[in-house]
């Protein structure tokens, strides 16, 4: 009989250690992936972790988009109450519920902002047309050069991009066949 | 010296007491961890498809591989209605172009297709980059080195492959999430997909969709074309023909990637159809078509598609008319009454609530 009491303290120790361990080795959420696995809900096994997504320091240190007298700025979160009113919004699932992002677009498509997924934090500024500018003055339509001009050198450039990077912000310009821009885009990253 | 049989009979009794524990601990384990898994039942049923193929009793000339563009723009049972084709997709969310060469692998340790169809947008992605999308593909592939492999070139850089071996390090801290859903599938569970087709009847005409983001550059990443490589010589080797296919979807697909594309089947002789060349030939009407505003097909888009698609794979491959064929008509038969019942299911829901209430994202359990 104590024998089997044994035994069965020791197969009981190891299912919990079993546990413990697992508990310790949980994965910490990674504030790049978009959507953040938690085992917390069954479904979807995203969790709606908005926090996740804000950088504290953003406002000070994150490239600036101005439009309307409203600063957007990358990773921090989206205050609908306070936006210039000409937007339409729209919302996207990502595929196998893996979470619903929202897409504001401003002034009849010249600019969109998209929320990370199942966050209220901003993910993506995309500038479309010469109607707006970065907040440097940069527009759709400008050289290399003058994305330089104001820029200084990319920290990341390929034949179509070039890309700067400030806090946990990045600004890209697209650049067509003769290095002119085509499309601007803050990212959080 | 030795022992009397009575201290013998009790040695004995220790040890298999002892076994008796362990196989009772070991069963509770399996029982919670049957338990904890996410059961991919209703709402998010992507999950299921993996190892739904399992339950397949008849042989496929057609595989489909690849990600929500593959399992939601073809309907096996429509082509099988059609032509007689039988047909699989083996699809899962955000399916990377390296799990599509496993479960390729996968299906071979099974049966040989005479034509493997794959959907090239996961080739937009070099390497897997989300945890629950590699869940839902890997955790309902059966064991083999194949899902071994699987495995270890998929994990992002917080998985352990232990979490794979035993999912209840992964998923312990659901205890507080389970619904009835969870005990209800313990055991064993509801096929959710039409031969891997994912059933949606409902309509939310095409809309205006977010711009495509600028990319550093277009080209495909080596390691996504590696295995795009291991596919091809793989279908060559057992004499399959390989597809290359891009789903009707304009939505998150960059024309130089097309190019790409069609730069690596000159190649290799391969065969590569972008559907949205052939909108209009195909029929579709993406105010009727497609259930969420233009990124995936409905099942009028999909069965479309499914005809057109159809009529090229009997007119270019020799495939067997599997409707002359008894056994497999049988099974088929079975398919499509659950096709039906769904379809239908779906329908009554959309004219009694004016949107599904059982399916898609309002049937997720929270």
């Amino acid at each position: 009989m104590k024998f089997t009491k044994v035994a069965a303290l020791i197969l009981s120790l190891s299912v919990a250690g079993m546990s413990v361990a697992a508990c310790s080795n949980e994965p910490e959420p990674v504030s790049s992936d978009i959507n953040i696995i938690s085992t917390q809900s069954q479904s979807s096994m995203v969790a709606t972790a908005p926090s996740a997504y804000v950088d504290p320091n953003a406002e000070s240190e994150n490239f600036v988009f101005t439009y309307s007298g409203f600063n957007f700025v990358v990773n921090t979160v989206l205050d609908e109450s306070q936006l210039p009113d000409d937007y339409d919004v729209f919302q996207q699932a990502s595929c196998a519920g893996q979470g619903l992002a929202s897409h504001y677009e401003f002034k009849g498509g010249s600019f969109w902002v998209e929320l990370y997924p199942g966050a209220d934090s901003i993910y993506t500024i995309q500038i479309l047309d010469d109607t707006v500018t970065t907040a440097e003055g940069v527009y759709i339509g400008n050289t290399l050069d003058q994305v330089k001009a104001v820029y200084g050198e990319p920290s990341i450039s390929s034949e179509a991009v070039v890309v700067y990077e400030k806090g946990s912000s990045q600004l890209w310009f697209g650049l067509d066949e003769n290095n002119v821009v085509n499309q601007i885009m803050y990212f959080g990253i | 010296m030795a022992g009397s049989p009575k201290e013998g009979s009790k040695t004995a009794k220790k040890i298999i007491t002892a076994l008796v524990l362990l196989a009772l601990s070991f069963a509770i384990l399996w029982f919670v961890q049957r338990l904890f898994m996410p059961k991919y039942q209703v709402g998010v049923i992507e999950g299921s498809f993996t190892e739904e193929y399992y339950k397949e009793k008849v042989p496929h000339d057609v595989i489909i591989f690849g990600d929500c563009d593959a399992y939601e723009s073809y309907s096996p049972v429509k082509m099988y209605e059609e032509y007689g084709i039988s047909a699989y997709i083996r699809g899962s969310g955000e399916q990377y172009i390296n799990q599509s060469y496993y479960l390729l692998k996968d299906v071979l340790r099974t049966e040989t297709p005479k034509v493997v169809v794959l959907s090239v947008h996961n080739l937009q992605h070099d390497v897997p980059r989300n945890e629950a999308y590699n869940r839902m593909t890997l955790d309902g592939m059966r064991w083999s080195k194949d899902k071994v492999d699987a495995i270890n070139s998929s994990m992002t850089k917080d998985e352990t492959f232990a979490s794979y071996v035993f999912p209840i390090l992964r998923y312990h801290d659901r205890w507080s999430e389970l619904t009835k859903t969870d005990f209800k599938h313990v055991f064993s569970k509801d096929i959710t997909s039409h031969n891997g087709y994912y059933m949606r009847c409902d309509v939310k005409p095409m809309g205006k969709l977010p711009p495509a983001k600028p990319l550093l550059n277009y080209r495909f990443g080596d390691n996504a074309m590696s295995y795009l490589d291991k596919i091809r010589v793989l279908c060559e080797e057992n004499g399959i023909e390989l597809i290359l296919v891009r789903a009707p979807i304009d939505y998150g697909w960059y024309e130089k990637w097309d190019e790409n594309v069609e730069n690596y089947a000159a190649q290799y002789g391969l065969t590569y159809i972008n559907f949205c060349n052939y909108k209009e030939e195909i029929g579709l009407d993406m105010s009727v078509d497609t259930y969420d505003a233009g990124v995936h097909l409905n099942i009028y888009g999909a069965e479309k598609l499914s005809t057109y698609f159809g009529q090229y794979l009997v007119d270019n491959y020799d495939l067997t008319d599997y409707r002359e064929v008894p056994a497999v008509a049988a099974e088929y038969e079975k398919d499509i009454e659950f096709y039906n019942f769904m379809r239908d299911d779906q329908l009554r829901e959309i004219e009694q609530y004016g949107e599904l209430k059982s399916y898609g994202a309002n049937a997720i359990e929270n």
